[in-house]
């Protein structure tokens, strides 16, 4: 569903990502951690057609993100770290919006941001101005947002920051849900016990370059220690 | 470092920030070229206005800079008071740090102060200068005339800000906030402004005798300027004094006022409204680019100080509009007079008419901040599946809609007044569409060019960035250029208006190249 191939990316002329390759399959959710200012969200924010990038291949179910932009955002869906949405509208106003831009019909938005909302404990708060919510409810807006068009391919970023336990543990069974209808998700993230658990396979991304990739149950089996130990032994 | 310069230093920076710290250097050079582009309109504007008139009015000059001073600082600070001094974002992290609310209120007037006096004194001072020369005016003038000008924005900073205080106290946390302060500021420009054209034709001036006219109105409601100028001229150094202080005094009221008040404003202010009883309707399916507009749309019409900022020239326009129509025969009789014998006088007269209306059209930029304006939230844009030209014709489509809508009723109103005929209205109608179409593109390049992506309130963006500056006075000027050009020569050339309208549509064309080619890889760079 995703592939990265030999990314490299630089900022002013520093490189930030020495070629990742990632390969995110279908119907599989994938977990990349590593420290703070390793290149997750450069590789995130790459990966969904936000940040160009100078050398590499990043492909979206077959597509060039590159190539055929429009083609591959439409059956992906992104969540930032820190959701900045657009504050003077209200919640409603926002879904509405994404809803015309992925060319969602009036009754199935309806249905769905309904649905969704409600799961998430954020219907009640869909009139209010996007400025007047918290950050865990604006980021429960930026779900609905996510998966009200039923992406194939979800790319998250740290996206349990800030929610609710409730709304966290609906999260995962809707990322599972997903990829359990042949979708994938993608997403980086510090709670590693989140990544261990749900997650088919991890990668451990230092300093620009994937030290380690495999089968989650595979990795912990071989090592023989928990998705921590084996991160603070590796990212040391 | 005293904690209070170093807020204040810390919040001066930000208002200069921009969005590529790579390109500092850069930054400086625009900066210093806004600069000095904003020294020489003021420069420009003080030369147009000698040679307006004859020398023996030459002492009205600085009077009415002095009071367009403190009416432009007055109208303006209405508009910029909203996040400046109140609704600021930084709120809750300043009040977390080692920092008391007098240095947090003390600094965030200081700031706001300081802007003001810049934008003023960038088109005051030359006037000043010029005047000291031209009229021979001794050293005590100038020192006079510079310390004064010190106090002078104070009186208008405090009232402006007190109305906007109030502005926020009534819509502050309510859905429609946003409209009530648009309202309610519009209104009173409005009235502001059509109270001092009708006092100063009630007086017997009229425009064919000029600007200055406007002075028999503003001496006495702007007392203390009048006081101020009218020490510096006869070096009456007590008059002067009585000014500033008097100035001073208010200023202080209005910093104890404001003190009281601003963090309980500020904390609502920063709120949004809630809904009680939310239920999700069906609502019509858009298309992408509909959704877009409509999303450009509510950002424009829900922020006041977008709205006040850009679409000046269109509330000027309005009222202006409304005036000549009830006042027919003062165009008429006036341009008789320049045109006299001249046949074609109805024809010019349109003419004239349509170019006045572009000129107020060129004031009108809502893209130079649009992109910016993304801010934080241009992940959203960029990650959506919609192209760059859909984003950009989205952003120029508001700003056309903007220009066209009120430039039309104009040209229809004006056109009824004065007996255009067909031809007139459609080349007026074309020539509305060019240049706004122009104007929106020229505005997009320069926000594209000069970004500003990380601020703390829309103020920074809106009002203070570079490409605001330039994609309002770039236009402006050039506006004003065209006007001069077409008015000294029309008599040699008999097509000069058509020829107008085919260059702006050669500078559409040309800029419409360069959004789609250079512009679409810039935004694609902006991270």
């Amino acid at each position: 569903m995703l592939e990265i191939n030999n990314l490299h990316k630089s900022f002013d002329g520093k490189e930030i990502l020495h070629g990742v390759t990632l390969n995110v399959k279908d119907g599989e959710i994938f977990g990349f951690i590593g420290q703070n200012g390793a290149g997750k969200t450069t590789t995130i924010r790459s990966a969904v057609g936000i940040l160009d990038f100078e050398q590499g291949e990043i492909r979206i179910d077959g597509m060039n993100i590159k190539e055929h932009p429009l083609e591959a955002k439409q059956i992906t869906a992104y969540l930032p770290d820190n959701p900045d949405l657009y504050e003077n509208l209200s919640g409603i106003q926002y879904l509405n919006f994404i809803a015309d831009v992925y060319g969602i019909s009036a009754e199935k938005r309806t249905e769905k941001i309904s649905e969704y909302a409600k799961e998430l404990g954020i219907y009640d708060n869909l009139g209010d101005q996007i400025k007047a919510l918290s950050h865990g409810m604006k980021q429960k807006v930026a779900i609905v947002s996510a998966f009200m068009h039923e992406p194939k391919l979800l790319v998250l970023d740290e996206p349990f920051v800030g929610l609710d336990p409730i709304a966290s543990h609906t999260m995962k069974e809707k990322l599972r849900q997903l990829c359990d209808n042949g979708g994938s998700v993608f997403f980086s993230s510090h709670v590693l016990e989140v990544v261990e658990n749900l997650c088919d396979e991890v990668a451990i991304l230092k300093s620009g370059s994937v030290i380690l990739d495999g089968k989650t149950a595979d990795l912990l089996a071989q090592s023989g220690t928990t998705l921590e130990e084996l991160f603070l032994e590796r990212a040391e | 470092m005293n904690r209070f310069l170093l807020i204040t230093k810390v919040q001066l920076l930000n208002v200069f920030k921009q969005s590529n710290k790579k390109k500092k250097m850069l930054n400086l050079g625009s900066y210093t070229i806004g600069a000095i582009v904003m020294f020489g309109v003021g420069i420009y504007y003080s030369a147009l206005l000698f040679s307006s008139v004859p020398p023996e009015a030459y002492a009205a000059i600085p009077f009415f800079m002095a009071y367009m001073v403190t009416f432009l600082v007055f109208v303006m600070g209405i508009s910029t008071s909203r996040g400046m001094l109140f609704g600021f974002k930084d709120l809750d992290l300043l009040k977390a740090m080692p920092f008391t609310e007098r240095e947090i209120v003390f600094s965030k007037i200081t700031v706001f102060t300081l802007t003001e006096y810049a934008y003023a004194g960038a088109f005051y001072l030359p006037v000043i200068v010029f005047f000291g020369i031209k009229a021979g005016m001794g050293w005590l003038f100038y020192v006079l005339a510079l310390v004064g000008y010190t106090t002078l924005p104070l009186f208008p900073i405090a009232l402006s800000s007190l109305i906007g205080m109030g502005l926020e106290k009534i819509s502050a946390g309510r859905k429609h906030s946003d409209l009530i302060r648009n309202v309610v500021g519009v209104v009173f420009f409005v009235i502001i402004y059509a109270g001092s054209m009708y006092a100063s034709f009630q007086n017997g001036a009229g425009a064919a005798s000029g600007f200055l006219s406007l002075n028999v109105y503003f001496e006495k409601v702007l007392f203390l300027a009048t006081w101020y100028m009218k020490g510096a001229i006869s070096n009456n150094v007590l008059l002067v004094l009585a000014s500033m202080a008097v100035s001073i005094i208010i200023y202080v009221l209005f910093i104890y006022t404001y003190s009281g008040t601003v963090m309980r404003i500020n904390a609502k202010a920063n709120q949004g409204y809630h809904v009680t009883n939310f239920k999700v309707k069906t609502v019509k399916q858009n298309t992408v680019f509909k959704a877009l507009f409509l999303k450009e749309k509510e950002r424009f019409f829900k922020n006041f100080l977008y709205v006040f900022n850009t679409a000046f020239g269109m509330i000027l326009l309005a009222g202006g509009s409304i005036y000549l129509m009830f006042n027919r025969n003062l165009i008429l009789n006036g341009l008789s007079e320049i045109l006299q014998g001249d046949t074609n006088l109805l024809k010019i007269i349109s003419q004239i008419l349509i170019i006045g209306i572009i000129f107020f059209g060129q004031m009108t930029c809502t893209t130079s901040s649009s992109i910016s304006l993304e801010g934080k939230s241009l992940w959203i844009m960029k990650s959506l599946p919609i192209t760059v030209k859909q984003i950009f014709w989205s952003k120029i489509l508001l700003n056309v809609v903007v220009i066209v809508i009120p430039s039309s009723i104009s040209l229809f109103m004006l056109g009824l007044t004065f007996s255009f005929g067909l031809l007139y209205y459609l080349m007026g109608l074309l020539f509305i569409i060019a240049s706004s179409f122009g104007i929106s593109m020229f505005g997009l390049l320069m926000n594209l060019l000069f970004p500003k992506l990380e601020y703390e309130n829309e103020q920074e963006v809106i009002k203070q960035s570079l490409a605001a500056f330039l994609g309002v006075m770039v236009p402006m000027m050039a506006g004003m250029g065209m006007m001069v050009f077409f008015f000294t020569c029309m008599d040699q050339f008999p097509y000069l208006f058509e020829l107008i309208l085919l260059v702006y549509i050669i500078i559409d064309v040309i800029q419409y190249l360069l959004l789609m080619k250079q512009g679409t890889k810039k935004f694609e760079a902006l991270i």
